[in-house]
Formats: structure tokens, C-alpha cells, sequence
């Protein structure tokens, strides 16, 4: 029993933080493939509106998600602080658009509780978790599903 | 399993071949229906099917071997004309190239055979070799269900089926023994029936009354016989379980009995007597079902099996075979009570596997390759474990350098179960057990993470071994003298292994095995040599058997013949091994099937040389560029230097596109070649008589665009003679030839493919088509009235639309056509209709020689860039804005005389008009087909090359109708890339919604 708990303690997650909207978010560090600053894009027509367009990433196209719109938040200006975060989810490359990054955080995994019902009005089906720290709280986003989410909206278009 | 652990090249290669060696099969058996009499064709087809069989044995392919082996069979028996080709056994045949095909499909995608029933083509098989009519029922039936009339064609299975059994009564008598398909099962049988034809007793009659009664028992046999084979196979996973399941299998040999005892059938009573009773043993509790007893159960099955297909149907003769091999375990199983491994000694040395004996004869005596080895396979043999052992060093060196590699780790593991298996194959079964075990070891320390430093010195000894042993091998396959030396050597080598197996398992201690090598080796040596020859492979049996693995090993040791151990012992090393690296290792080492293309050597030449010419150019601006640093150079010299550079990187690097275009290219004939069987099944299967004219099969297209053609093809080609073509009569009555006709052509137009399906049948007629859509809810009764002609015949591709009257099981499900346009339309193609009524329809394809660089056209729309692609344009114009005119709510002009829509590209991309007041409006008419139509952009800009880039997994889960994919502009920015297409469509649409 005591072992369990010095083994949880010892075991650091790694997290790339940012924000949106003055609310912190992180998200694993090894899904994170590189952060960018912002770049033309190039709009996509009868695209959802949170898919800003497309970027050329060194000779590849992909995606860049704006998660402000995502989490139906009002949309603002691309600005200095800007960043578009690129991440690999089962196989497919896409760029979110955030705030700002902040840093990369070292925190032990149980601190981290399961999400309350609602956070700061984001329906906590996107969320994974939220990590306690000493003076804030950090929301954990649950990338997968927040795409899978876009196949069943579209699903229910159709 | 042991496909998990393939080198993922030579599994890749395999596939290649594999699916060469189908292409090769499958016409030439379509030819060979038309030419029975072609030994040529026969030969053609025999070669690659016995080099699928062998490869596939390889690979430790259990499945695919087992099938081919089975096909090879019948092909050998037609070869040396002991029976007679009939389309019966040319189904058989081609449905075994299908099964072969989708195994082989299976391996490509998910690198396993997958589970494809072969057992239902082996059956038939064997039915064929047995002599027995096959099933022609199978073609009639159908036919009857498609069609109520098959008076003509009706009477053809009869015909052939009279011709067959003529044929076969000759040859029965010359058929002397087939192995009764011990290779088709991929379980290890340790009792396994050869059948032997008794050759001291005649001929006998069976007692029947009449045909009739012996092709009942016939029947009856092969129904016991596969309820037998199913529920051992179902005891086995539950030996002690099931009583009922015990009393049924008793219950069927016991039917068997009274049934040959009625009609006299000597071997077989006496043979399922002994069955019956020591399952009767079993099920009163005195013996139990262990699973020698059912392997000896399964032999004995297949004795039976074989015993039914010597009898010949139409005399009731039947060839007594020798059944004493199954007889004797079973008599002596009852009377003790259970069922011995397999024994080397008194009668039971019979029942060892025939193979085993004449390649144990063999190597001692003669050292000639073992039968069923031909030089191929041993050439194939010696490569594949040269390229293994250059790997294992290889990795060893590395890890010797860095034992953290995983990499070569893994590598090293695959390349010792390579070894294994063609081993394995090869019938060297001290070196397949051998390389089991090394690869056993490596797993171990795999998985359990141990620092792989400590081993190398113990792998490096083993591997040693290993590279002896193979050499002694290859020695021995290749004949020559001094090779019984050096296969006693073989066999002696192992014998360190001995003492090492049951060490690895606490592996981490490599001293005393090191020790313990020398020693064994140099004494063991001797001895061997000299009793080898005469002590028969018998006394080497009984040992490996039991089901200890460490204690049998030891002993074993010193006899010469360890060769024969290692079958049966296998099932318990393996179970050993396996749980332990169960679950994480196949996953990591899961082969994913690469594709390959063969290239021409020339054109690789002629690539190097271009990049040659590349490195060149680039030398060249390096000088240029420090001449303008240093100042040394002036700068219109310069300029005028840079110019000529650029322009030679440009000759380059087209050239160097034209090339690699070309080594993508392939002749449509790859998928052309496997229609002819299509149409030949489908002309069967509806009753019709279809004839396929093929042309252009030489038209190249870009390797990924014919691969995925295949599948729209056949759907147009079904949909051509399922619904297009009429019945005969229906044919005779409106004055065509009594003969369907199908053509599938292939054409270059521009700068892109055609392929076109056309049939002369009754066309599609656009009024029913309307018709059907209402009915059916595809599209209102306003919409109906609204469409034309042209694009009521399209109604066929809309999702839910068949306009069959009745659903085949050819086609007709409404599934098929909407599914052909969206494949088309991924490979950036089109699909386009003609069709008159009474006289036929095509369908013609239009695709893209390759996908991935295109000609276009940027056209700019509310500030943004969009690439057209120069194919669908037909030409760029300005259109004064008072000229349009409206028809039926669409825009349209006239130009030149012709009617023209005209539709805002930025309304359709639902973008906002820029300026929507214009006078003077910039047009790009483009085509889709024939139909035209223009579309307003905001300004024409340059036509250019551009590379295609897909937009991704994520942005297609959205519905973006028009946009086909992206490229990227010299600037680094993105611009979308229009598909003409669906712009049409997209007009249409709205045209058509609106009114």
C-alpha cells in the first residue's frame, strides 16, 4: 500500500500548458509535435467554422483547428502571443490555434482529478482531467474526443 | 503465428510473386477451358502454382501451402492426363486461385493469412482426385435461381459431367497413392495416414444395388467424415469435456461401420471397427481422450477419407489400401487404454509419416535433394538463410556496440524465426529447432528487458552453431560427396543445444554453457558417425515424444537421428515460449506489407544520372554565389550565368519527373487480365452467353491509380451484364446476336486515361430511370421533371438507387454504382454515361494519368487563390455581364452559338460575391465530359504545374464538396485545388433546387 502511493508520487506527467480565453489548459507533452507561431492560412470553403484552414507545415498540408471557436468561445485576432500547437492524434496531423503557450510542466499524476461536471462552462466531455496546482487549476483536454466529437456532429448533419 | 516474425522483405516479396504467380494462373486456365488438349497451358499453369506452394512453405504459410499444394495436386494428375479438364475442375481450380488471392490479400494488409475457408475447395479437391463428379449441382442450382429458363445451357454440366466420368474411369485404376492432405492442416499431426495402396490384393467389388446405393453411401461417408473432422477438432479443444460430444463422434464411426459392412467394404469396416471401439472405451470412462488419441483419430479420418476415394463410382470397384498403419495404434491403443506417442518400435513404426522415412532414407544414403525439393526451392533456401545469417552478425556486431538497440534486437529475432521456418520447411528439422530455441532465447531477454550485453557472447555461439549447421545444410541439399559427412555433422551440432535448452530459460548465465559446448561436440562426434547408417530412424523416435522437454532432450542426444524430433516436439516448445512473449511481441514486429514496384534498370540509370546533372547545377550556384560575395565576378555576368543555371535545374528536374512518372506507370493489363474469369462466372452464373472484348491493355497509368480501379471496374462490369444484357431470347427477338458482347477499353485522351465498360444490351432509359428515383425518394417528382435526359441516366449513381426489378446476388442491391463514382472520384477522376435505349450503354472513366502532379489553372475568388485543373478547362473568356441570361433559374449565355451556363464560383464555394456589379465578367468554361459550364471568378491567373497534396484525414470527415485537395505555390502558401466535377454538380444543384 505504501509503495503504491511512493510510486504514484514519483510518477510525473509532462504537460505542455496554455491558455484560451484566461483559463489554462495542458495537454501531454508527447502529443505535441512542435509550436508554431502563426502563419497565413488558407481558408477552407464549407469548412466548419472552427477549421480556420489550411498551412503548408514543410511541404505538408494540414489542418488548423481554432479551439477558441471549438469551445464556442468568441473568435479574436490572431496577436504577438498567438501560437498554433501541432499535434499527431491517430495518425492525423492538425494545429490548434491557442492564446498564447505558456510552459511545460512537470506535475505528479495524482494530482490530477477527474473532471467536475462542468469547467468554466466547457462541457467536461473534452476534458481528461484537472490538474491541482499550488495556486491554480489546470484543465486537461482530451484531444481525441474532441475530434471524434466533430465525425459525430457531422454524422448527425447528414 | 509464425508469419508475425517475417522479414518484412522477403514477406513483401513474397506477395509480389504471389500475386504474379495468380495473374499468370488465372488466364491461362480461362485458356486452357478452350484447349483442353494444351499441355503448354497447363505447364504455364502448373510452374507458378508449384512455386506459390513453395514459397508459401516457406514463409511457414500453412493455409496458402496447404491449398496451392492441394491445386498443384490436381494440375500434376491433369499434366499427366489421368483425368481430363472439365469445366467442373476448372471452377474447382480457379475458386482455388480466389481463396489463394484473398489469403493472399489478407497477408498484404494485415499481414496474416486471415480466416478464409480453404476447406470447402480442398474437399472438392479431393473429390476431383478421388474421382469423384463434383458437385455440379452447384452451377445448375444457381442458374436456376437467376434465371427460370435454362434449357440451353442447362444441359452443359450434364455433358461435361458424362465426358468426366468416361475419362476417369481410365484413369482410377493408374492412380496409385496421394498423400492424404497432411500438409493441408496446419496442426502438427503426430500419427498421420499415407495412403498405400496395397498392391498384394486385387481390386475388389463392393456389394451394391446399383449406382444409386454406393453414391448414397458415398455421400453419407463424406457427410461422417467432416462431422467426424469437426468434432475432433472440437473434442481437441476440450478433451476431457463433453460426453455428448464423445457419444456423437462414437455415434458416427459407428454408422460408418454398418454402412461399409453392408456393402462390403473390408478395410474400412475393420478400420472404423477398431475406432468405434476405443472411442467406446472412452465413453465408459476406461480411456481418456488425450490429444495423441485424437491426432491417431484424425489419422484415422483421414484414412477413411482416402479409403472412400479409392473407390471408383462407376464399377463400385474399390483398390484395398493398407490400413494395418492405423489398425495396429488403435488395436493397441484399446487394449492399454490410452493411446502411445508415436513408437519407434514392433508395428508401429509404419505409421510414421512416409515423407519423414524416404527423406531420412535419402540423407543417409544418397544425398540426393529430398523429393518435393526441387533446385528452386533449395536456391531459394540458401538465400533466404544467407540474408538471414548477414543480418544476425549483423546485429550482433551492433549490439555488441550498443546492446540497448532494440531495433536489432527485434532484427535479430525475426531473422533467427526466419531461419526457422525455411528450415522448418526444408525439412531440417535440427535447424529449425535449433533456431526456434536461439529465437526463444532473444525473445526472452526482449521481453524481459534484461540488458542484452550479457547474452551476446552465448548468441554469438549459438548463431555460431547455427551458421555450422546451415552450412551442412545447404552441403547436403546440394548433393555432392562427404555430404552424409557433413550432415552427421548437422545432426551432431545439435547436440550442444541439448544441454543449452532448458539453461536459456534463466539466461542470465552464460559460463557454464560455454563450457558445456566444446565437450558434447567432440565426443558426440564419433559415436554417431558410425552407428548413423545402420541405426534406423526408429530408435530415435520414442524419446522426443513425451511431453517433458528438458529430460527426452538429453537423451535423444546421443542417438543419430534427432532429426525426428524435433515435429512433435515442437507443439511444447512453442507453447513454452509463446505465453511468455505473448502479447507485446507480435505487435511490435506486425510486418506492414510494403508495396513495390519493379523498375526497369535503365530508367534507374538514367534517374542517377540526373541527379548527377543535379549536384552539378548545384555546384554552380555555390561558384556563382561566392563570386558575387568575393566581388570578383561582375554581377550582370552573373545574372546572365544564374539564368542559365536555373535553366538547366529546370531541363533537370522535368526530366526528373518525366522519369519517376514513368517508373509509376503500369499497364492497365495487370487489371484487365483478371476480367475474363469475371465475366466468365458472371456469364455462368445469369445464364447468359457474354463474350469480353478487351482493348488497350497496354495503356499505362500511375501505379496507385490502377490499383484502385480495380473494384469500380468489376462493378460496372457486373452491372454490364446483369442488367445490361438481356436474356437470349429477349436478344434474338429484337435482332442482336444471341451473344452478349462487353468491351473494356483503355485510351489516352489528353492528359488523362480512359477506360471505357460498354455493352450492346437494352441500354438505360431515362424515363424509367425518373421513374424509379420518385418511387424509390432519391429525388422529388418536381426534381424528376426538371432533369434531363442526360442527367436522368446519372440518377444510376445516386446512393440507394438499382433500378433492378429483382435483387441477384450478381448485383442489383443499389449499393454498387454510387460506390464506383466516389472511387473514381478519390483517384480525381469522373465517371460519364452514354447509353441509347435498345442498343446499349458505356461508361467511360476518366482518369488522371497520375495522381500526384497536374497541369492548372489559378484562378483568385474573393481574394484567395484556387487551382482548376487544366484538363477540365476547356477555355478562358470574358463575358459581358448584360449578355447573361436567365433559363429556368440558371444563368446562361450564348457563345458561339451554344447555350452555356454560367454560375458564380464563389456563390457555389459559399463565399461572398467580391463584386457582384461587374460589367465584364472573367470566365473559365470548364467540362465535365461533354456537359460545359462557366464559372465567374474574380481574375485569371496563371496556368501552372502543381504538385497534389491531400488535405488530410481530419478534412475529409467534412462535407467539403468541390475542394479536391491542396498544393503548395512557390511562396510556401497553400491554395486549394477545385474538383471540376463536383463544381458541376454543385451548379446543378442549386439549379435545380432552386426552381
Amino acid at each position: 500500500m505504501e509503495e503504491d502511493e511512493i510510486k504514484l508520487d514519483a510518477e510525473l506527467i509532462q504537460l505542455v500548458t496554455f491558455s484560451i480565453a484566461e483559463e489554462e489548459f495542458g495537454v501531454d507533452i508527447l502529443a505535441v509535435q512542435e509550436i508554431i507561431r502563426t502563419m497565413d492560412i488558407t481558408k477552407v470553403p464549407r469548412a466548419p467554422v472552427f477549421v480556420e484552414g489550411v498551412i503548408n507545415l514543410r511541404g505538408k498540408v494540414i489542418p488548423i483547428v481554432d479551439l477558441r471557436s471549438k469551445f464556442g468561445l468568441e473568435t479574436r485576432e490572431h496577436d504577438q502571443s498567438t501560437r498554433i500547437i501541432v499535434i499527431e492524434i491517430t495518425d492525423m496531423i492538425i494545429g490548434f490555434v491557442v492564446d498564447s503557450v505558456s510552459e511545460v510542466l512537470r506535475i505528479p499524476a495524482n494530482t490530477i482529478e477527474p473532471p467536475p461536471p462542468v469547467v468554466s462552462g466547457l462541457e467536461s466531455e473534452y476534458i481528461s482531467g484537472v490538474g491541482k496546482l499550488e495556486d491554480r487549476l489546470l484543465i486537461l483536454l482530451d484531444l481525441n474526443r474532441l475530434l471524434s466529437d466533430d465525425e459525430q456532429e457531422q454524422l448527425a448533419q447528414v | 503465428m509464425s508469419q508475425d516474425f517475417l522479414d518484412p522483405e522477403i514477406f513483401a516479396d513474397f506477395i509480389i510473386e504471389a500475386k504474379e504467380h495468380l495473374e499468370t494462373i488465372e488466364p491461362n486456365l480461362l485458356e486452357l477451358e478452350n484447349n483442353p488438349d494444351n499441355l503448354d497451358i497447363l505447364n504455364e499453369i502448373f510452374r507458378p502454382m508449384h512455386s506459390l506452394k513453395g514459397a508459401s512453405g516457406f514463409l511457414g504459410l500453412n493455409i496458402i501451402n496447404g491449398l496451392a499444394h492441394k491445386a498443384e495436386n490436381v494440375l500434376d494428375e491433369l499434366r499427366k492426363g489421368e483425368i481430363g479438364v472439365t469445366s467442373e475442375i476448372m471452377d474447382v481450380i480457379l475458386l482455388a486461385t480466389d481463396d489463394l488471392r484473398r489469403l493472399i490479400d489478407n497477408l498484404h494488409e494485415s499481414g496474416s493469412e486471415g480466416e478464409v475457408d480453404t476447406s470447402i475447395v480442398i474437399d472438392r479437391i479431393e473429390a476431383i482426385m478421388a474421382g469423384e463428379t463434383p458437385e455440379p449441382e452447384i452451377a445448375v442450382e444457381s442458374a436456376d435461381e437467376v434465371e427460370p429458363e435454362p434449357e440451353v445451357e442447362g444441359t452443359e454440366p450434364v455433358l461435361d459431367s458424362v465426358e468426366y466420368f468416361e475419362e476417369h474411369e481410365l484413369s482410377e485404376v493408374e492412380m496409385v497413392q496421394e498423400p492424404n492432405s497432411p500438409e493441408s492442416s496446419d496442426r502438427k499431426q503426430s500419427y498421420q495416414f499415407v495412403a498405400i495402396v496395397n498392391t498384394e490384393e486385387e481390386p475388389y467389388k463392393l456389394t451394391t444395388v446399383g449406382e444409386g446405393h454406393l453414391a448414397d453411401f458415398l455421400e453419407e461417408a463424406h457427410e461422417i467424415i467432416e462431422n467426424l473432422t469437426r468434432g475432433l477438432l472440437e473434442l481437441e479443444q476440450d478433451p476431457e469435456g463433453d460426453e455428448e460430444l464423445i457419444n456423437d463422434i462414437f455415434r458416427y464411426f459407428h454408422n460408418l461401420k454398418g454402412n461399409s459392412g453392408i456393402i462390403g467394404f473390408r478395410e474400412l469396416n475393420s478400420l472404423t471397427h477398431e475406432a468405434e471401439t476405443l472411442l467406446n472405451k472412452v465413453r465408459k470412462g476406461e480411456a481418456k481422450a488425450t490429444h495423441i488419441m485424437i491426432d491417431l483419430l484424425l489419422a484415422v479420418v483421414d484414412g477413411i477419407e482416402s479409403l472412400i476415394a479409392h473407390v471408383t463410382p462407376s464399377t463400385g470397384e474399390v483398390q484395398p489400401l493398407d490400413i494395418a498403419q492405423l489398425v495396429d495404434p488403435l488395436q493397441d491403443a484399446v487394449e492399454r487404454g490410452e493411446v502411445l506417442p508415436v513408437h519407434g518400435n514392433s508395428a508401429e513404426d509404419e505409421e510414421q509419416p512416409e515423407q519423414a522415412e524416404a527423406e531420412v532414407e535419402e540423407d543417409a544414403e544418397s544425398g540426393v535433394a529430398e523429393d518435393g525439393l526441387d533446385p528452386e526451392d533449395v536456391a531459394i533456401f540458401e538465400q533466404t538463410v544467407r540474408q538471414q545469417l548477414d543480418n544476425i552478425s549483423l546485429a550482433l556486431t551492433t549490439l555488441d556496440e550498443d546492446s540497448s538497440q532494440k531495433d536489432y534486437i527485434d532484427g535479430l529475432f525475426r531473422s533467427l524465426v526466419s531461419i526457422q521456418n525455411s528450415a522448418g520447411y526444408m525439412g531440417f528439422d535440427d535447424l529449425k529447432e535449433y533456431g526456434e530455441r536461439t529465437a526463444g532465447l532473444v525473445d526472452q531477454a526482449r521481453i524481459t528487458d534484461m540488458d542484452f550485453g550479457m547474452m551476446l557472447d552465448l548468441l554469438r555461439q549459438e548463431c555460431g552453431i547455427i551458421e555450422e549447421m546451415i552450412d551442412a545444410a545447404v552441403a547436403e541439399l546440394k548433393g555432392g560427396d562427404g555430404d552424409s559427412d557433413s550432415n552427421q555433422e548437422a545432426e551432431v551440432k545439435v547436440a550442444p543445444k541439448v544441454e543449452e535448452a532448458p539453461a536459456p530459460k534463466p539466461v542470465a548465465k552464460p559460463a557454464p554453457k560455454v563450457e558445456a559446448k566444446p565437450a558434447p561436440k567432440v565426443e558426440a562426434k564419433p559415436a554417431p558417425k558410425v552407428e548413423a547408417k545402420p541405426a534406423p530412424k526408429v530408435e530415435a523416435k520414442p524419446a522426443p515424444k513425451v511431453e517433458d522437454k528438458s529430460a527426452p532432450k538429453v537423451e535423444a542426444k546421443p542417438s543419430p537421428k534427432p532429426k525426428a524430433a524435433p515435429a512433435p516436439a515442437k507443439p511444447v516448445a512453442t507453447s513454452a515460449l509463446k505465453p511468455a512473449g505473448g502479447a507485446p511481441a507480435p505487435k511490435a514486429n506486425k510486418p506492414k506489407a510494403m508495396t513495390t514496384i519493379r523498375v526497369d534498370h535503365q530508367k534507374l540509370d538514367h534517374l542517377m544520372n540526373l541527379i548527377g546533372e543535379l549536384i552539378i547545377s548545384r555546384g554552380r550556384y555555390t561558384m556563382l554565389a561566392r563570386g558575387l560575395e568575393e566581388g570578383h565576378l561582375e554581377v550582370p555576368v552573373v545574372a546572365q550565368q544564374l539564368t542559365e543555371t536555373t535553366y538547366a535545374l529546370s531541363r533537370i528536374s522535368d526530366d526528373l519527373q518525366d522519369t519517376i512518372m514513368k517508373v509509376r506507370m503500369v499497364a492497365v493489363q495487370t487489371v484487365f487480365s483478371r476480367f475474363p474469369r469475371l465475366v466468365r462466372d458472371l456469364s455462368r452464373k445469369s445464364n447468359k452467353r457474354v463474350e469480353l472484348i478487351t482493348e488497350g491493355e497496354d495503356t499505362e497509368l500511375d501505379k496507385s491509380v490502377v490499383e484502385e480501379i480495380g473494384d469500380p471496374l468489376v462493378h460496372l462490369i457486373r452491372n454490364s451484364v446483369d442488367h445490361g444484357l438481356e436474356p437470349e431470347e429477349e436478344r434474338l427477338a429484337n435482332g442482336k446476336t444471341p451473344e452478349g458482347h462487353v468491351w473494356l477499353r483503355a485510351y489516352h485522351k489528353g492528359n488523362s486515361v480512359a477506360i471505357e465498360v460498354e455493352d450492346d444490351g437494352r441500354g438505360i432509359d431515362p424515363e424509367k430511370m425518373r421513374n424509379i428515383a420518385v418511387k424509390k425518394g432519391v429525388i422529388s417528382a418536381d426534381e424528376a421533371r426538371n432533369l434531363d435526359d442526360r442527367e436522368a441516366i446519372e440518377l444510376i449513381f445516386a446512393p440507394g438507387f438499382s433500378s433492378a426489378e429483382k435483387v441477384t446476388d450478381i448485383s442489383g442491391r443499389g449499393v454498387g454504382m454510387d460506390v464506383v463514382r466516389n472511387n473514381i472520384k478519390d483517384l480525381k477522376g469522373s465517371v460519364h454515361i452514354t447509353s441509347e435505349v435498345g442498343k446499349g450503354s458505356k461508361f467511360t472513366l476518366t482518369l488522371p494519368l497520375t495522381l500526384a502532379i497536374i497541369d492548372a489553372l489559378m484562378v483568385q475568388v474573393n481574394g484567395a487563390n484556387y487551382a482548376i485543373p487544366l484538363d477540365a478547362v476547356s477555355e478562358t473568356t470574358k463575358i459581358e455581364a448584360e449578355r447573361l441570361t436567365e433559363v429556368n433559374n440558371r444563368k446562361v449565355v450564348t457563345l458561339r452559338g451554344e447555350v452555356l451556363g454560367i454560375a458564380e464560383l464563389a456563390e457555389l464555394l459559399e463565399q461572398p460575391v467580391s463584386d457582384p456589379n461587374r460589367d465584364v465578367l472573367p470566365v473559365v468554361i470548364i467540362h465535365d465530359n461533354v456537359r460545359r459550364l462557366g464559372l465567374v471568378v474574380d481574375k485569371l491567373l496563371e496556368r501552372q504545374e502543381i504538385v497534389i497534396k491531400p488535405l488530410g484525414q481530419f478534412l475529409n470527415r467534412f462535407d467539403l464538396r468541390g475542394v479536391s485537395g491542396a498544393t503548395i505555390m512557390g511562396d510556401g502558401s497553400v491554395v486549394l485545388i477545385l474538383d471540376p466535377h463536383e463544381v458541376y454538380s454543385m451548379a446543378t444543384v442549386k439549379g435545380s433546387l432552386q426552381s
